[in-house]
């Protein structure tokens, strides 16, 4: 099996822990009160996805530049250019939200979130870029199925324009998983790096379901 | 030019992250008995 083939076998349980709280969030019947926190928590996260690339790719350009090295700067490359300015896609969603991008500017997000994304930077500098890979790879590796997306919506009692970039990143995602399995399946056979990388991407799941339990421990009632 | 990794590509997991893993897949085993109808709404980048 390729490494992205084990990292991806692994990350799966990992979503399994994830679709079910996620599950207990969608079914609640306070998902529609619940939903402007949900989307700030999203917009917490994907508000640092340049800065974060910004820093791999610095950190990247301060190493040897074998072919690894320059493999994974292309890569990173890309992905600025495919996530420019989601961020501000998803802050015009939660303004029809009603909330103001002032107010998400200004916010303190959950402590699981911050460590979540804050560690990354500490894994690039410290440990190796690469290891960002894992959180992308648990982010991007599962993109929501359309179908049940659309159920989803139709639960939250938001109008699906508000829901523009999740959806969006439902179809891209698609692709981009195998784009970052492709670049898993350059990674040295170093277990450093690779157990960074795995690691990592456990990790994140583990924050995202702290954060979710704290939003579907104030739902009210579960339906059943 | 890079050329795709070996397939002897095992990570084993540590012993914190086996936990962890454990953990999560609990989390899933809780949730099994239910019809899956709605989506997996993971965080996005």
């Amino acid at each position: 099996m390729t490494f992205s083939g084990d990292l991806f076998a692994t990350l799966d349980v990992a979503r399994d822990g994830v679709s079910a709280v996620s599950s207990e969030l969608c079914g609640s019947d306070d998902f529609p009160r619940l939903l402007p926190e949900w989307f700030s928590i999203l917009w917490d996260v994907i508000r640092a996805t340049t800065p974060v690339l910004q820093r791999a790719i610095g950190r990247l350009q301060q190493m040897p530049q074998d072919d690894f090295h320059r493999a994974l700067l292309d890569f990173y490359l890309l992905k600025i250019t495919e996530e420019s300015g989601h961020d501000e896609m998803l802050a015009t969603d939660l303004a029809k939200l009603g909330v103001p991008r002032e107010s998400l500017v200004r916010r303190l997000p959950p402590a699981p979130i911050a460590a979540m994304v804050g560690s990354q930077y500490y894994l690039i500098d410290h440990v190796h870029p690469a290891a960002y890979l894992g959180y992308l790879a648990m982010l991007e590796g599962y993109p929501a199925d359309t179908q049940k997306l659309s159920r989803a919506i139709e639960q939250s009692g938001a109008p699906p324009e508000a829901w523009s970039t999740y959806r969006m990143h439902a179809e891209v995602d698609t692709w981009h998983r195998q784009e970052i399995a492709d670049m898993l399946d350059l990674i040295p056979d170093d277990a450093t790096i690779r157990g960074a990388i795995v690691s990592n991407g456990l990790r994140t799941a583990d924050y995202y379901c702290q954060a979710l339990d704290t939003l579907v421990a104030r739902a009210t009632k579960i339906a059943a | 030019m890079t050329t795709k990794t070996p397939t002897t590509s095992y990570v084993a997991l540590s012993t914190e992250d086996q936990a962890l893993a454990d953990k999560l897949k609990a989390r899933g085993e809780l949730k099994k008995d239910r019809k899956p109808v709605f989506p997996v709404l993971m965080a996005i980048v």
